[in-house]
């Protein structure tokens, strides 16, 4: 029979899955408009409904724990459901930040974008798996997502010298170098989700 | 989490504390019906365990076997032992009226005798001991009363009945009573269970007070009770301990489904 | 078909029938109460010749004398009461020990309780000429040769054992209505200490007594008032006993110091004279004694019922 505490449960998730869907399509827009140029179609609404949710979520859960007193794993999801609406609510936002960087700089078609591509597609690689892994509640996939971060923050770090060294062209360097600095933001994130479901899981307090 | 996952979590041996008592396989029953099934259990001294579990898991047995109450059924066996700071007091040179007075108890339902005054009600325990000394007994019962937070409200009154006062000052001169014979410990079972909210309010005020002079251990089904007042938890069930630890890591990330299940609201 | 009729018709029939339980379980409890009135109005109405000739002189007067038609109630009204009164002094402190043992003690020795109690209610089955002969035939010599003789012997020199020792006196007939009267007190206490709720021993026990402690200091105290409406209960039951205290008590209307004296209760009057009324005013006296009996007996009893009444709310009990 469920219990009255679960009908919040399931709003709760609910809304964190619909954040987790639009997050994900507004940052794959994002780095599709870096690619092949053009505008970015609905990042801002989907950045200001991504927020809103956010803000719902984070209400729900405080009327949940004044209400329910939960324990357990209970508790442990109603904390986590703030931290993780906040990683999801931040994917969407570095999305529309990519955007503007976009919008800033106009045409980088004659950029070298490769590395930023490859260190995209790792990125949205752990957007995927850490919005799974929430979804799945799966612990084994949120344990393989830090990994990952190593390669993005090592992408990040390398184009920093670069740009540092002067190399290449101005405008190429620096929007490189600002929207590997969003993915690796998101990346950062996305490790803090999977260590969210852990903790949702077994109790283990994230690092 | 056992024994869903088979993930490894991270080392949960409890912290190390002097203890109180300590039972070991201990078993109780009724005639045939066997209500503890062997309970190996370290009380910690100068602290409030809470005792907790659905209804027949075995919780107030359990705390009746502690001070020896329970053999009064007609019927009723205990095995096993349990050690009051290091010796069993179900040893056959131990007497029983000893032990009671050691480990002293509050009921469910407040009981105070009717046909004595709130003084005598409070050196009911003295005058059983053979105290006889007016002043004595005047300072014993004063000072219990401060302890118990009743002594403004009834030092002008007495002489009244017992039963004069409301259930919440009832409980609080139960506990006074009990208290006036200096025990060890001080057994509660589901003390705020017949109570208001702020009857039961003080009571757990008063208990935090305690637990410096006293070991208290609380029957309690009610959760949020056992998450305010206790420092240590037993949740017990059919007869067994299930899981004992420090109350905050039992509420946030209990080790066993079963008490999981129990404390989220799942059973049933 | 439209069922509306027929329902009509059942409910009519049921609450019909209901009407006619109710009117006919009214009447039987209203029987008793007219019954009882007017058992009270006949006593008074058939004793208005010896009320009007006597008054209140009825009371005091200490002659009986059919003959010279000069009739005195006292020594039958103390003859009564010290009966009754020895009944309780003997028959309390029994009727308390056995009340004790079997609400306290015998809750382990599991045969012992039920057997000691139907064997105690079995006295009360005894009919009352039983004990009558009994008492007669057994008591009476071995009271005057075992208790009564060397009583006077030794402590003759006061008042009560003052008499030389008949057998057939008061102090018998108080032992035999003592005994008469340990079945209903000793019932009546042990339900009495039975109500007592265990909340109030557990307390005593956990603050560390022993179970005598626990008997005299939690269950005796709560109990006063119930223990006293038993008592009061076999005193009514004393005050009405017939057959066996006047096959016992001498049947003498003496007013005497001595225990060992001859005596005459108001019930026993009435058995051995009630056939003899030779004119009005005798019957009329009789009748009179039977009133004052009447009253005694009622205002015991209502008194005793009430106070267990109170004490007994909580728990079901009746008698």
């Amino acid at each position: 029979m469920p219990r009255l505490m679960d009908i919040g449960l399931e709003q709760i998730n609910g809304l964190l899955l619909e954040m987790a869907s639009l997050s994900q399509q507004a940052v794959s827009a994002s780095i599709d408009a870096y690619i092949k140029g053009g505008k970015a179609e609905g990042v801002k609404d989907m950045s200001h409904r991504i927020h809103a949710l956010h803000r719902q979520v984070s209400d729900l859960s405080m009327e949940m724990i004044a209400r329910y007193q939960p324990v357990a794993s209970d508790l442990r999801f109603l904390k986590s459901s703030v931290e993780i609406s906040y990683g999801f609510f931040r994917y969407g936002r570095y999305a529309l930040d990519i955007t503007e960087v976009l919008d800033m700089f106009g045409d980088l078609s004659k950029c070298d974008r490769n590395s930023v591509v490859d260190t995209a597609r790792k990125t949205q690689e752990m957007i995927r798996m850490s919005v799974d892994a929430f979804a799945k509640r799966d612990v084994e996939m949120a344990r393989k997502i830090p990994s990952m971060d190593d390669a993005v923050d090592s992408s990040y770090r390398e184009n920093l010298r670069r740009t540092i060294q002067g190399k290449g062209d101005v405008k190429c360097s620096l929007s490189a170098t600002l929207i590997l600095r969003y993915l690796e933001r998101i990346a950062d994130h996305a490790t803090y989700i999977g260590e969210m479901v852990e903790y949702i899981a077994t109790g283990v307090e994230p690092n | 989490m056992r024994p869903a996952e088979e993930i490894d979590v991270s080392d949960r041996s409890l912290p190390p504390f002097h203890e109180k008592i300590e039972t070991r396989g201990l078993k109780a029953s009724f005639g045939s019906n066997m209500v503890l099934k062997g309970i190996d259990l370290r009380i910690p001294e100068n602290k409030i365990t809470a005792v907790m579990g659905p209804s027949g898991c075995g919780k107030t047995t359990f705390v009746r076997c502690l001070n020896r109450l329970h053999e009064l059924t007609p019927g009723a066996t205990v095995e096993g032992e349990a050690l009051l700071d290091g010796k069993d007091i179900y040893d056959k040179s131990v007497d029983p009226v000893d032990i009671r007075r050691r480990v002293g108890m509050v009921f469910q339902k407040p009981n105070p005798f009717p046909t004595m005054s709130i003084f005598s009600n409070v050196v009911a325990g003295l005058t059983l001991n053979g105290v006889r000394g007016k002043e004595v007994l005047e300072r014993t019962a004063e000072r219990s009363l401060r302890a118990a937070y009743l002594w403004d409200e009834v030092k002008d009154k007495l002489g009244n009945s017992g039963a004069s006062l409301s259930g919440g000052q009832q409980q609080r001169l139960c506990i006074a009573r009990a208290l006036a014979v200096e025990p060890d410990v001080l057994l509660m079972d589901e003390p705020c269970s017949a109570l208001d909210p702020t009857a039961t309010a003080k009571i757990e005020e008063l208990m935090t007070m305690l637990k410096h002079d006293y070991t208290i251990i609380i029957v309690t089904h009610n959760m949020q009770q056992a998450s305010r007042v206790a420092d240590y938890t037993g949740f017990f069930y059919l007869g067994k301990l299930v899981e004992f630890d420090e109350t905050a890591r039992l509420f946030e990330n209990p080790r066993e489904e079963l008490t999981e299940r129990y404390i989220t609201g799942k059973f049933g | 078909m439209n069922p509306e009729p027929l329902r009509a018709t059942k409910s009519a029939h049921r609450s019909r029938g209901d009407a006619l339980l109710k009117s006919a379980v009214a009447a039987a409890a209203a029987g008793i109460v007219i019954l009882l009135f007017f058992l009270g109005v006949e006593l008074v109405y058939n004793s208005r010749l010896s009320l009007v000739t006597y008054g209140f002189g009825f009371l005091v007067g200490t002659t009986w004398d059919p003959v010279h038609e000069v009739f005195g109630a006292l020594p039958f009204i103390f003859g009564t009461v010290l009966t009754s009164a020895l009944a309780l002094l003997i028959g309390l402190p029994v009727s308390l020990g056995v009340a004790i043992f079997l609400s306290e003690r015998a809750k382990e020795r599991r045969l012992i309780g039920p057997a000691l109690g139907s064997l105690v209610e079995l006295l009360a089955a005894v009919p009352s000429v039983i004990y009558g002969l009994w008492g007669l035939f057994f008591l009476a010599p071995a009271m005057k040769n075992y208790v009564e003789g060397p009583l006077h012997a030794y402590l003759g020199f006061l008042p009560i054992f003052g008499t030389t020792p008949i057998g057939t006196d008061v102090l018998t007939a108080g032992v035999i209505l003592a005994i008469m009267i340990i079945p209903t007190v000793s019932a009546v206490s042990r339900d009495i200490l039975n109500a007592v709720p265990n909340s109030q021993r557990e307390a005593m026990y956990s603050l560390g007594a022993t179970d005598w402690e626990v008997t005299r200091k939690a269950v005796l105290p709560y109990a006063r008032s119930g223990i006293f409406g038993a008592t009061i209960l076999g005193l009514g039951r004393a005050v009405g006993e017939t057959m066996a205290v006047t096959m016992v008590i001498g049947n003498a209307p003496t007013i005497s110091a001595s225990l060992f004296s001859e005596g005459y209760t108001l019930t026993a009057l009435i058995v051995n004279q009630f056939n003899e009324t030779t004119s009005p005013l005798y019957a009329s006296a009789m009748v009179e004694i039977g009133l004052v009996l009447f009253g005694l007996a009622l205002a015991i009893n209502l008194f005793a019922r009430t106070l267990i009444w109170r004490m007994t709310r909580a728990s079901r009990y009746r008698v």
